[in-house]
């Protein structure tokens, strides 16, 4: 399997510190437990904790189409205006903060749960059609984003974050940000990233392994007789 | 002479030939659970001594005893915060092992004890732990945050404690007892090697324990708080109204007990026990826990000065 979470140091003449490896640790959970791996290419997070800040460099990589509103409703024109009729209710919420967002409220006539009346004076039916109603880019980097929430440890509350192409970045401090250190950061992310050799990962990992200790329950006799 | 504490289980029949014993022996049963042929039995005795004769009991009963080094003790489990960053999992774990061994446990989580600069403790945390017995503080994974900061939220604590932290460290500023590889984890302690780490927790809990008892020995109160426990459940009936798991909480010195301060104040105090009422042997005072009253017992050369 591909590496695709590197935890760092910046100070890399102590590359494995027992916090760069259990953060790897939980980086690795986290990104398992949101099932946010997929849309992720790379993630790198630096850490400096004598400054101190977190920086997370992710990029994502969207596999899903966008889902526009001809994809899961049909649309009709009728005496009263046009009729749109909820074919996946799955997407219902969206689609409906879309046509709120476009037409206003008051445009907006909901006859059940799953058929709407939009006037067919504000647009005609094809371009309608067009129209995304689910962007799966936004819902991916809200998980992203949450993910990260859990990862940066919760003092570092002071917080930076942008977006830029297929980037997300967060620098976050307890201390307010200084330019410098992204600037160490952005030098640091130049350097090829380094991997925590698995020997270091495999005494915090919860795999299982032989033991030949053997255990005798304390509630079994010949327990108790063996301390008597 | 010091007292030792167990819990018995084993099959419900002839468990009276036990309590028998424990009676003969000047100990004190605890509690006693008994869910249909089996018996869990929770007890006190005071001398070391008698141990091999309650073991043979024991083995003729076809039952087990383990020992309960923390048997009437509270102790409070202690996280920077309450977040799901230090929560649940390591400090459930440790809190449940402490309550397998006997002790009665308070997670808490402090307000502002995340951070380097920031991290703080307040008065009223300070008190509210130092009601406990003993404090376990789990820490986090940077050695330099250990090192340089975390030392401010348990320098000035006066009960004994126990820090725990990531990395494997011989010992941390200002803390007697440090124990290491037990940081901020994602996952649930399961394999051998992190149920020992949870022992280590709790022999050095033990030892810190064993030196309270043994520093009070040279003085100590008139009666054990299992004595003070028993007469206020004789005496004071609205104690059976109370709903909590534990009404009254047995402390080394004394006992919480969870009934509004201001409406039994006067009750509790006026709790006879032999020749004497319970004000003469204990200061009542207000816990810091909610409105309860707190009981600390005296020791021998306070009552003779009171």
């Amino acid at each position: 399997m591909v590496e695709k979470v590197f935890v760092e140091n910046i100070d890399r003449s102590q590359p494995f510190n027992y916090g760069i490896i259990s953060y790897k640790i939980i980086a690795d959970y986290v990104f398992a437990d949101l099932a946010v791996s997929g849309a992720l290419e790379s993630v790198r997070i630096l850490v400096d904790i004598e400054k101190p800040f977190f920086f997370i460099h992710a990029k994502i990589k969207i596999m899903e189409e966008k889902i526009r509103i001809s994809d899961i409703t049909t649309i009709t024109l009728e005496k009263e205006g046009i009729h749109i009729t909820i074919e996946d209710e799955s997407y219902a919420p969206d689609l409906l903060q879309v046509l709120w967002k476009q037409f206003g409220r008051e445009n907006v006539t909901q006859i059940d749960r799953w058929n709407l009346i939009v006037p067919s004076n504000l647009i005609t039916i094809e371009n309608l059609k067009q129209i995304v109603a689910v962007d799966p880019r936004d819902r991916i980097t809200n998980k992203i984003l949450d993910a990260m929430n859990r990862i940066i440890p919760e003092a570092f509350r002071v917080r930076k974050t942008s977006f830029k192409d297929d980037y997300i970045t967060i620098i976050a401090s307890e201390n307010p940000l200084e330019p410098t250190w992204i600037q160490l950061a952005e030098n640091a992310l130049k350097i090829p990233p380094l991997r925590i050799p698995e020997e270091y990962l495999e005494k915090l990992k919860q795999t299982p392994k032989v033991s030949k200790k053997k255990i005798v329950p304390w509630k079994t006799h010949e327990f108790q007789e063996s301390i008597k | 002479m010091s007292t030792e504490s167990f819990v018995f289980e084993g099959g419900a029949h002839k468990h009276k030939l036990l309590v028998e014993l424990i009676e003969d022996l000047g100990g004190w049963v605890v509690q006693k659970k008994i869910l249909a042929q089996e018996a869990t039995i929770t007890f006190t005795i005071p001398n070391t001594a008698d141990v091999p004769l309650l073991r043979e009991r024991v083995l003729e009963l076809r039952g087990a005893l383990r020992e309960q080094p923390l048997l009437g003790t509270e102790i409070g489990v202690i996280a920077p915060t309450i977040a799901r960053h230090h929560l649940p999992h390591l400090l459930c774990d440790i809190a449940e092992y402490m309550r397998r061994l006997g002790a009665k446990t308070n997670m808490i989580g402090l307000a502002r004890g995340v951070g380097q600069r920031i991290a703080q403790i307040t008065t009223q945390e300070k008190k509210i732990i130092e009601e406990h017995d003993a404090a376990i503080f789990v820490l986090g994974n940077f050695e330099y945050c250990l090192k340089e900061y975390k030392w401010k939220l348990y320098k000035d604590i006066t009960i004994p404690f126990v820090v725990t932290g990531g990395p494997p460290l011989e010992s941390v500023p200002h803390a007697e007892y440090y124990i290491g590889n037990v940081g901020r984890l994602p996952y649930r302690f399961r394999r051998l090697e992190e149920i020992d780490k949870l022992q280590e927790i709790g022999n050095a809990v033990s030892q810190c324990i064993k030196k309270v008892r043994s520093f009070m020995a040279h003085d100590p109160p008139m009666i054990p708080s299992f004595a003070v426990k028993e007469e206020i459940e004789r005496q004071v009936n609205e104690i059976k109204e109370v709903f909590s798991p534990s009404p009254i909480v047995p402390k080394i010195r004394g006992v919480r007990v969870k009934l509004p301060y201001s409406q039994f104040r006067e009750k509790i105090a006026n709790v006879r026990i032999g020749d004497y009422l319970l004000k003469e042997i204990a200061d009542i005072k207000k816990s810091n826990f909610r409105d309860y009253i707190l009981v600390q017992l005296l020791s021998q050369s306070q009552i003779h000065t009171k």
